[in-house]
Formats: C-alpha cells, structure tokens, sequence
C-alpha cells in the first residue's frame, strides 16, 4: 500500500465521518435513495446534481448507493454455508447428508486459513530449492572414478585372472546353493598333486573319483605358499576326461 | 404507506449523472429459490419491496428470510470488501452476522428507506468483521473508523509534508476533476473490481481499467509534485 492508497483510505474516512456529521449540508441517505432510483424529479433532481458536482462526501455515499442499489437487483447465487446457516435457524435440516459436514469442515480448515499466496510462496521456494540442490549436485567437482565405465575394454580385475583348462579327478564335492541361486564347489587333483577348487553354477554333474576337464578362470596366486600348491577359481566348462 | 423507496423500472436508458443503472425485470426481492410464484405477482414483480421483506423477516415469516438471504449476502460481501477476506471468512462473518439478526437483530433497525436499511446492514456487518479480525489477530482495514494506519508516522519522515497537509491537497486535487473520474476515483478507492465498475459504468473493463490508471498516474504526478509521494 503506498501513500496514495493511505491517503486515500483516509479521505474515505474524513467523508464518512462529514456525511455522519454535517447532515444539515449533505444529503440524506433516504434523498440520495430516491435520486439512485430515479424517483425525483425537475427541481429536486437538478438540486441533487448539483450538490453532488460539489460535494464529494456526498457522491461518494450515492457511488456505494448506487453499486447497492444494483447488487440487490440481480443477487448472486447464496454460498451453502449461508444457506445452511439459514436453514438451520429456522429449524430445518440440512440438505446435505451426514458426511459433507465434516468434509465441509476439512476443507474450510485446510483451505481457509491459508493465504493463497503463502502457498503459492512456499510451493515456489520448494521447487527453487529442489532445482538448487539438483544444480549443484550436477555442477560440483568431478569425481575419480577408479573405472570408466564407458569403454568396458578399459576395465581391470582387482587381481590378475588366468583362464586355464585342468584335468584331474574329482576330490570333493560341496553343495554352494544361497538365496535360491543353485551352485556347487567342485575339488579336483592333477597328477602332481596340486588342489584347483572352483566354484561352479548350478548343480553338480560330475561325481567324486571322476576324470574331468575343466575349463576356468583362477586367481594368479596359490592360497598357499608351503606344501601342495591350491589354485581357485571359477569353472566356465565342465567335461568328463575320456 | 411507510415511505419507503421502491425500485423503479428502468424510467430511460441512464441513471443519474449519465452512468446506466442496471435494474433486473424480474421480481428482485423474492428470486431467492424456495419464493413461490404467487408472492411475486405481476404488480408486485418490480416494485416488491426490502422493506416490507424485512418486516416480514421481524415477523418470523421463513420464505421472507429465505427470500432475504441473497440480498443480504450481496450488501453483506460489499461491506466487508475493504477486509480482503478469503470467500470462507467472508462466509464465517455473513453467518454470524446472519444469525444475529434473526435473533432479533433486525428490530434494531428503525429507518424508513432502503438506502437507511443499507446503511445499518453494512454497519452491522462492520462491526462483526473487526471483532473477527481482532480476534484472530489480523488485518484491520484502514479505513475503519479508529483503526489508522501506523504506518503514517513513517511515512512523514521519508517524504517532506505532513499527512494533513498532503490529505488536504488530495482532496482538492479529487475535487477537481471530471466528476466522471471523481467517480471512478472513488469505487476504485471503496474497493469496486473492474468488472464492477464497467457494470456501473456500462464501458468495457479494459477501457475502465486503462482510464483508473491514467487517473492514479495524474493523482501520483501531481502529490509527488507537491512533495507527497
């Protein structure tokens, strides 16, 4: 509200309050209904002009007038709430069945209580904020990817990896199903005594003492560093020895 | 007969001062819904009457109230326009306002004129819409009576005349124009949306909102010339 708009509240006031007073000058409200409602005429009315070219006070209480006279003449549709106010003072029930009561009482509290530009205000602050955050997540400092997933040729095993095929025979037999996923660790030895254990996919299809060729990927290193030799790793291929 | 004003048809095209008036050609006072056809006869179609209406509210005649009630919002929601009230305060206060007067409220009101009966509605109405914003701690309007602005006192300080003086020369400067503009001055001031006062003025809301604003820029040029804004 700027000064003009105090000043002019004030101006209201001052003219209200000299329409109250100076009633031996200013019109009566009953003259300024009639002169609303085209009821005087050939002197009067010229009189009634007259003063209101001169008399702001005066037009003012016939501008209101006037826009009162108009709003009765085609009335708005009533609010429910109204209506229901009415209908329950003069002892009816309302029309509305049980439950719209307490919807009607929801929707007052949650919407009436709440200026719309509050909402719009924080609504507005929320999505500033998402698209903030979102922006400096994006725009922050690059992180060191140890890999770049874009070129999978590029990608390296935390430890060297051998494909290798062994043959020897079937050592032990342990069954590695977890969660559903069905699976077996097979054990075999060469004929110079070394361990390969690996792990296998699905249920075993070799049994023990027999003769097999396994196709695999192991680690570089055994587990061990005295004694026979252990290599692990994963069978690919599985095959029995002819 | 009380000499109470009745609403006239439209007698020619304008109202007073040149500005139309607009008048409905049905039965005003009883196009509530639940008013039966009969109390509206053909004679009685235009020159039905508030007053008699509000008679026969005191009189506990329930059609009378329910015929009553779309007039009383219309006057009702006018008077609390300088509130800003959301349309569920509006509601709240009208309601209460509503049951007041059928408590017997209405035999407060001893004038004989339609436009004395709008007076003391909207008074009513007033005076329960500042009860209501004291007693949530809101808004007071500015323009009620001993409600003054504090900003005031600040305002003074930024700018070189006192209120008064700068009250003073608003006034003259309103008093000098077209009284077409003091017009349109003064609903702008009371609060009248455009769409109203291009009802009131039977020009188009564009037109009366171009013309508003022509209207401030000269009131603003001419106080800030003055040392006021």
């Amino acid at each position: 509200m700027d000064r003009l708009d105090r000043l002019t509240q004030r101006l209201l006031g001052d003219m209200d309050r000299q329409a109250d007073l100076r009633s031996d000058q200013c019109l009566g409200l009953g003259l300024l209904g009639q002169f609303a409602t085209s009821g005087l005429d050939g002197l009067e009315r010229e009189r009634v002009e007259a003063h209101l070219d001169d008399c702001l006070a005066c037009l003012a209480r016939f501008v209101e007038l006037r826009d009162d006279l108009n709003s009765i003449a085609v009335p708005g549709p009533v609010s429910p709430m109204l209506a229901r106010t009415l209908d329950t003072l003069l002892g009816q029930e309302p029309r509305e069945s049980f439950w719209t009561r307490p919807v009607e009482s929801l929707r007052r509290a949650l919407v009436s209580r709440v200026p719309a530009w509050a909402v719009a205000g924080m609504a507005a602050l929320m999505l500033i904020t998402w698209v903030a955050v979102y922006k400096l997540q994006r725009t922050g400092p690059a992180v060191e990817w140890p890999v770049e997933f874009s070129s999978p040729g590029q990608l390296t095993p935390a430890h060297r990896q051998l494909p290798l095929t062994v043959s020897g025979v079937v050592s032990s037999l342990r069954d590695a199903t977890s969660n559903g996923v069905e699976a077996h660790v097979i054990s075999l030895k060469d004929t110079s005594g070394a361990t390969y254990v690996l792990f296998a996919w699905g249920g075993p299809t070799v049994k023990l003492g027999d003769s097999v060729e396994i196709d695999g990927i192991f680690t570089s290193a055994a587990t061990q560093s005295a004694g026979l030799p252990v290599y692990q790793g994963v069978a690919i291929q599985l095959r029995r020895a002819r | 007969m009380p000499a109470w004003v009745r609403l006239q048809p439209p007698a020619a095209s304008n109202g007073a001062n040149g500005f139309p008036v607009r008048r409905s050609p049905v039965c005003p006072m009883l196009s509530a819904a639940r008013a039966t056809p009969a109390q509206c006869g053909p004679k009685e179609a235009i020159g039905a009457d508030l007053l008699d209406l509000v008679r026969r509210c005191r009189d506990g005649d329930p059609n009378a109230w329910r015929a009553f009630l779309p007039l009383f919002q219309e006057i009702g929601s006018r008077a609390l326009r300088s509130f800003r009230f959301s349309s569920t305060d509006s509601d709240d206060v009208l309601s209460e306002v509503l049951t007041s007067l059928y408590a017997g409220g209405l035999s407060r009101f001893r004038g004989q004129t339609l436009a004395e009966f709008f007076g003391f509605l909207k008074a009513v109405v007033r005076n329960r819409a500042i009860d209501f914003v004291k007693e949530r701690g809101r808004w007071v309007p500015t323009d009620s009576p001993g409600e003054g602005s504090t900003e005031d006192s600040s305002a003074n300080s930024l700018t070189g005349l006192a209120d008064e003086e700068c009250l003073e020369f608003l006034r003259q400067e309103v008093n000098g124009l077209k009284r077409e503009d003091r017009e349109l001055y003064l609903m702008k001031a009371r609060g009248f949306k455009e769409r109203e006062i291009a009802a009131q003025t039977g020009k188009p809301p564009g037109t009366v909102a171009s013309q508003i604003a022509r209207l401030l820029e000269r009131l603003r040029a001419s106080l800030r010339e003055r040392g006021c804004l």
